[in-house]
């Protein structure tokens, strides 16, 4: 199942699993301006921070037989805030590379969102910055890489003569 | 897959490698000295409706590979979610694809052959069943059946009283021990568990019905 993670999102209302993801590949300097930190003091820890290997698989041509493209370095943890009106929100991160604050934000900010009381706030705060961020960075990439493209052009050759000489080489 | 409710559950070991350590100690000691009570000391935030001391046992023995089959009173609460979100292990609804079975108070047993004894060329492809004993001392209605055991890590023999309420749980349970001897070396280990505690019966261990309570 492949699709494209940059197409961009209707704003209004995000699911869970799309502020995942943008949490997951958000920079770490925006969610700690964005974020209070400090909340992170009241929250039980129901897994810490942990760093290790996860499996990539993948499918040629995205169709074909599974097989294990390589390992990734991926951090993790969950937390639990401190029940609200008798719901406790559980936050739960997975990023890329050993940032263990990275993994922290991001799950207090998955918990958070789903406080109704927060989301709207925080849209706008933090995941709208986070997509433009992503978006300035695949814009950049591609900026860099279009530079560099070279038009070839195939030129047609004569018919007589030419292949003769090839050949008798 | 579905995603699971984690608002219920509670933390696991605050450090994972020593609480695990710690607790597989215990574990060890229990087996190796049949039908003595051992201390389980561990600060994992245990499910409500289990035993601190069976939950933080199968805590530091699953892993992403074991299958568990838990009871109906078991299977309803946060605990399997609680087992699955630290250990990785599998939920299974067959007792005979297990590897480890966990039977909350009170809670009828499996069937000695709905449980996998393993085979007389792999025993080790057996299960290892907790039970959880009713551990209250004042209810009125616990009653004491003696066990005679001998075997492996006793010296002579050493005496056990089986605390039960229910003669369903009593019986079934001095079934599969004894069914045990019958099947050895295939068979199931038996771990009985108080809320602290748990007692080891493996099954090395001959046991004789002394009394019946």
């Amino acid at each position: 199942m492949f699709h494209s993670v940059d197409s961009p999102l209707p704003m209004t209302s995000i699911d869970r699993k799309t502020w995942i993801n943008l949490l997951s590949r958000a920079p770490v300097e925006l969610l700690e301006t964005q974020l209070d930190a400090s909340l992170l003091n009241e929250v039980d820890w129901l897994r810490k921070p942990e760093t290790g290997l996860m499996m990539v698989q993948g499918r040629a041509g995205g169709t074909g037989e599974r097989f294990n493209l390589g390992e990734l370095t991926v951090t993790r943890c969950t937390i639990k805030l401190p029940a609200n009106a008798g719901k406790a929100n559980v936050g739960v991160a997975y990023v890329l590379g050993r940032s263990h604050k990275h993994a922290q934000l991001a799950a207090l900010a998955d918990a958070l969102l789903q406080d109704q009381s927060n989301y709207n706030d925080l849209i706008e705060t933090l995941l709208k910055p986070i997509q433009q961020n992503i978006a300035a960075r695949a814009d950049r990439r591609r900026a860099r890489t279009e530079a560099t493209k070279v038009e070839f052009f195939t030129v047609a050759r004569e018919a007589n003569g030419m292949a003769n000489d090839e050949e008798s080489e | 897959m579905k995603s699971m409710d984690l608002s219920g559950i509670g933390a696991g070991f605050s450090n994972e490698a020593l609480g695990s350590q710690r607790v597989f100690r215990s574990v060890l000691q229990a087996l190796a000295h049949p039908g003595l009570a051992v201390m389980v000391d561990q600060d994992a935030q245990t499910p409500l409706h289990a035993h601190r001391s069976s939950a933080a046992a199968l805590l530091a023995l699953l892993d992403a590979d074991c299958k568990v089959w838990l009871s109906a009173s078991l299977v309803q609460t946060e605990a399997p979610t609680w087992l699955r979100f630290h250990t990785g292990c599998q939920i299974v609804t067959e007792p005979i694809r297990a590897d480890f079975l966990w039977c909350g108070v009170n809670d009828p047993l499996p069937l000695y052959g709905d449980m996998p004894l393993g085979s007389d060329t792999y025993p080790d492809q057996s299960a290892t069943l907790f039970v959880e004993l009713p551990d209250d001392a004042n209810r009125p209605d616990l009653y004491c059946t003696e066990l005679e055991l001998r075997g492996p890590g006793i010296e002579k023999q050493r005496e056990f009283c089986l605390y039960t309420t229910t003669s369903e749980l009593r019986n079934s349970l001095v079934e599969t021990l004894q069914m045990n001897q019958a099947t050895f070396p295939r068979g199931i280990d038996v771990v009985l568990s108080k809320s602290e505690q748990i007692i080891g019966l493996p099954r090395s261990t001959h046991v004789r019905v002394v009394t019946k309570g």
